[in-house]
């Protein structure tokens, strides 16, 4: 897969079109069962250059690992930042927290699936993209609407949107692979992974992966409110974490089933916010994981029924070691602990994403800590039932799901009890109206919402147990349209172009109550959210001259309507550009490959009122990079890549007070056995 | 394809139009008007002085960083003004940062940033008063500084209660309000008295949990504010002698701001969410002067040359309005200031 001669070359983007192709026109007979059996398990396209999946009903966006080498993605997290619409909050880095707004949207609505298990977090409600590694993803999507993957559980219908990943030793190859990576920075981030993918007899694999993030994770940075020029250091940043993971699955007549195993230790020191002329920083956060995932699939050519059980358990210790109290610092540990199970029910129609489902999961959670006297515990059921099928030229998608969850605290000497039930219905259109152009039309409606996690519920002094479900009306319309010319000169086009218009009732915001020192947690905020995604892509061949590039833009205007007598009142909402882009581009001469990205995010606010002294000034940051894959025999994959980022050394923050670094070199060596 | 072109066109015009660069904050010269702290949000690095002109009417932002190319700092909390060669100066204790900032008044350039740290450990000052020609802060790691007014040295460090929030000056004595406030629900709840010749302590005054402010009144009294502990205990106020330094009354009213002027003292009630006064020594509080039921989050409030200034911190994460009344409470003017606006200095 790493071979560029491979991987890039138009034939595969062909393959790939042409699928695409066979899937829309409906009324087809034989390919379509053709198209089922060649279905890998997971569902997923062999890896395009293009990343808009164009037969989606609702916008949804592809990346595989070699797109992502090319991009210099190294966590899931970066990957966010060229998915049109998508907002990363990144509070840069070593071990910085990354997590993605989509459409204006909180990060709690994003859910994030990995290996088709949801990632839950009741405490916090998101999880770090930053924090998983994008090595070993074979392939990376970002989803808005429906689910197009029937193996997914019913939970992944509920949020606004979710990061499917997928992972290499998650699923059987045909033949033992392996792969080694490292890679290493200038601002003294390292990693280093491995995996191995064991075929059993055809019938089964064995897989583990290891891998590790660590370093110092110091960085230059400028900082212009201090006056100076100066350079500072960033520190305080010191990480180091260790990740293991063994999967193991087994095929029997039409039955798949596998198990999954993970464990991981992470310790690093905090930098915090940059203050000004106060250096001090020494918290530390120690964070243990471990998670077991059984997951089974049975498939024939009518049906496609999956169940899934799993449990984890989050150790997090926060430490900091100069609090002004009595004690003279702190010290809070938190126990997470959430097994959940469900199925899921697919009578498949003519395709294998052609189907009728119902599913449900139930999952129960709880959080012991310090912090938390109340003890939170959760117990939810989520279930959806709902199709999609082609009519004619028009795909048909729609599905009803529902969250009922049920939380037990401690409530002074008493048990507390919260309710909540929600639906979430969805429905989504799309049509080709010339059996010839791949030109759809598509538009869709959901209702999502967000439940109140722990922390927004049950936080000591903070938290706010009359807390109602934020609610969020999202609907789309737009088009996407793919072309490719055969012969000589081979090129290919897509586009897609979606406006969308949203909006977010009983915002769930912190604010402070009876003085700067007592914040809590309330549903006051509304926000209207509309705008415009649009993203092009352009392969083109010429003799031994690849050429892939690409250019998303993101119209946001997303503005507080909360309270018309609020100097904020129509202002734009923090940390959302009313402008973003990202360009990227690619040319491929006898396997060696030049790189260009290019983000762009326009004047953001920190604070809700658009004034000067709120706004964070728009910034560029652009990388290139040189990169070669060495294909030593059909067996042996060697790929080198030198990255250069934030080439033009620009000071800018995506968080205010988190300065991001400046131009720095990252090195990416990537061996593969296949 | 025709439809993409004036479509990336309009996104063009669009990125081009975003590209403005920061405003430049007014620099100048900050007679006849009043200049405003404004405390900013932790973290954000935006605590910030304002200035109205009388003459114009006007409301310059951030006008210390126009001045001096910097930042205050993050989390500015007090500040006192001090005379020196005939100039005043005005002394902020800006806490995140853990730094003193002394500038002048009607120029606002720094004269010294003196750093406020133990080690490496932030001090972070709340409180700050001069005497003695002394500069005294007030800071949460539970100690009063003493820095020499003149070279800015540090003369002192002074063991006091936990998390100490406000300083008065009284009768030769320095009063210090412990609040205790990290460690809720145990509050510190004592009154710190220091001797302001030997910067020495000599006891403490047992009061109310959460001592949060202290201010000093004529005749050897001060006043200092418990603010209770926001639900089952409520605030109360102390009246001390500091000749005796015995607790003479206590008052269970929730007074938020105050300030003496005139032999009277003005405060907010956040209970009435009105602006009264009372006698010194009767203590009974008037008829209400100001009607704050109309603010979103009544803030701070002084009395200058027969005016009473109540800043409204508008939920304390947009600009601040300060609205301007008489004596009777009769509305005047208002302007805008900045991020929690705390605390005001009156220029000539």
């Amino acid at each position: 897969m790493l071979s560029s001669k491979r991987h890039i070359t138009l034939h595969r983007a062909l393959i790939f079109i042409g699928a695409l192709l066979s899937f829309s026109v409906a009324g087809q007979d034989s390919s379509k069962t053709h198209v089922l059996k060649v279905v890998p398990i997971d569902g997923y396209q062999k890896e395009s250059v293009h990343t808009a999946d164009l037969t989606s009903a609702s916008p949804r966006y592809e990346l595989g690992p070699s797109k992502m080498l090319e991009l210099g993605i190294i966590n899931v997290g970066d990957a966010m930042r060229f998915v049109p619409g998508a907002q990363l909050k990144d509070y840069g880095g070593l071990g910085g927290v990354k997590t993605v707004s989509y459409r204006s949207l909180g990060a709690t609505h994003t859910a994030v699936i990995s290996d088709w298990n949801t990632q839950y977090n009741f405490q916090q409600g998101m999880v770090d993209l930053g924090g998983i590694n994008a090595f070993g993803i074979q392939s990376l999507a970002f989803n808005s609407g429906q689910p197009s993957n029937p193996i997914l559980a019913a939970s992944s219908y509920l949020p606004a949107s979710f990061i499917e990943s997928v992972s290499e030793i998650a699923l059987q190859d045909t033949a033992l692979t392996a792969q080694v990576q490292q890679t290493a920075s200038t601002v003294n981030q390292f990693s280093t992974a491995a995996n191995i993918n064991v075929p059993i007899k055809k019938k089964g694999f064995f897989a583990t992966q290891l891998s590790s993030i660590y370093g110092n994770g110091h960085y230059p940075y400028q900082y212009n409110l201090t006056g100076t020029n100066e350079p500072f250091t960033r520190s305080n940043t010191e990480m180091l974490k260790l990740n293991g993971q063994l999967s193991t699955g087994f095929r029997h007549k039409n039955s798949f089933v596998r198990l999954m195993l993970s464990h991981f230790e992470q310790t690093q020191n905090l930098p915090g916010a940059v203050i000004l002329f106060n250096p001090s920083h020494d918290q530390s956060l120690n964070t243990t994981g471990t998670r077991a995932d059984v997951n089974y699939r049975f498939l024939t050519e009518k049906w496609l029924v999956t169940s899934h059980l799993n449990y984890s358990r989050n150790f997090t210790h926060y430490h900091d070691p100069t609090y002004l109290n009595a004690a003279g610092y702190i010290d809070q540990e938190y126990v997470q602990q959430i097994t959940e199970g469900g199925f899921m029910l697919n009578r498949l129609l003519r395709a294998y994403k052609e189907r009728v489902f119902i599913g449900a999961d139930v999952v129960y959670g709880d959080l012991e800590s310090a912090a938390l006297s109340a003890s939170p515990q959760r117990l939810g059921m989520n279930s959806v039932a709902g199709t999609a099928f082609w009519l004619g030229p028009l795909k048909i998608e729609g599905n009803v799901a529902h969250q009922l969850i049920q939380d037990e605290f401690i409530s002074g000497d008493s048990l507390g009890q919260n309710t909540y039930s929600k639906f979430s219905p969805y429905v989504g259109l799309s049509i080709q109206p010339f059996k010839k152009v791949s030109w759809k039309i598509r538009s869709f409606y959901k209702n999502a919402f967000r439940m109140p996690t722990f922390n927004d519920l049950y936080y000591n002094f903070i938290g706010n147990i009359d807390l109602k479900p934020e609610d969020a009306h999202l609907s789309n319309f737009g088009m996407t349209y793919g072309f490719q010319q055969k012969g000589e000169h081979k090129w290919s086009i897509e586009l897609s172009v979606d406006g969308f218009y949203n909006i977010v009732d009983n915002k769930i915001v912190a604010i402070p109550t009876k003085d700067l020192f007592n914040w809590s947690m309330q549903n006051i905020g509304r926000t209207q959210i509309q705008g415009i995604d649009a993203n092009l892509s352009v392969s083109f061949k010429l003799g031994h001259v690849l050429i892939n590039a690409s250019t998303s833009h993101t119209i946001n205007q997303s503005v507080d309507i909360t309270d018309e007598s609020s100097l904020s009142y129509g202002h734009q909402i923090p940390y959302t550009p009313l402008y973003a882009s990202s360009h990227t581009f690619m040319i491929d001469y006898h396997g060696y490959q030049i790189t260009s990205n290019l983000i762009h995010q326009g004047v953001r606010y920190s604070l809700n009122e658009n004034i000067s002294s709120n706004q964070l000034p728009a910034f560029n940051d652009w990388s290139v990079g040189l990169q070669k894959a060495f294909d030593f025999d059909k067996d042996h994959d060697l790929f080198v890549s030198l990255k250069c980022n934030n080439v033009l050394n620009n000071n800018f923050e995506v968080i205010r007070s988190f300065p991001m670094p400046g131009r720095h070199f990252l090195c990416v060596l990537k061996y593969q056995f296949k | 394809m025709k439809i993409v072109v004036p479509f990336f066109a309009l996104l063009l015009l669009v990125s081009c139009n975003k590209e403005e660069d920061l405003p430049e904050p007014t620099p100048g010269d900050f007679d006849n008007g009043v200049l405003v702290l404004n405390e900013g949000l932790f973290q954000q690095n935006n605590a910030s002085i304002s200035f109205y002109s009388n003459a114009t009417s006007t409301s310059s932002f951030e006008v210390f960083k126009g001045v001096n190319n910097r930042g205050l700092g993050d989390t500015a909390n007090d500040w006192v003004t001090f005379e020196s060669n005939g100039s005043t100066f005005i002394a902020v204790a800006v806490d995140i940062s853990s730094q003193i900032e002394i500038v002048s008044a009607n120029k606002l350039t720094s004269i010294t940033q003196i750093p406020l740290f133990d080690g490496a450990t932030a001090r972070e000052p709340r409180s700050i008063q001069i005497a003695n020609g002394k500069i005294y802060a007030a800071n949460f790691d539970g100690t009063v500084t003493v820095h020499n007014l003149y070279t800015f040295e540090e003369m002192k460090v002074i063991a006091v209660g936990q998390n100490p929030n406000s300083l008065a000056v009284s009768n030769g004595k320095l009063y210090v309000a412990n609040s205790g406030g990290l460690n809720a629900p145990n509050y510190d709840s004592t009154v710190t008295v220091i001797d302001l010749t030997a910067d020495t302590v000599l006891y403490e005054i047992d009061a109310a949990i959460n001592m949060s402010a202290v201010i000093a009144a004529p005749d050897n009294k001060i006043f200092a504010r418990s603010s209770g502990n926001y639900s089952s205990v409520n605030p109360s106020i102390f009246r001390i002698d500091t000749q005796s330094d015995a607790i003479l009354d206590t008052l269970n009213i929730n007074m938020t701001a105050m300030k003496i002027y005139e032999n009277e003292l003005y405060y907010m009630d956040a209970d009435l969410l009105g602006v009264y006064k009372m006698d010194l020594t009767s203590l009974t509080p008037s008829a209400q002067i100001v009607d704050l039921s109309a603010f979103n989050t009544p803030y701070a409030m002084d009395v200058h040359e027969g005016l009473i200034y109540v800043s409204d911190a508008n939920n304390y994460v947009n600009s601040s309005i300060v609205r301007v009344y008489d004596m009777n409470g009769v509305y005047q003017k208002e302007f805008t200031a900045g991020l929690n606006a705390n605390n005001f200095v009156f220029n000539e």
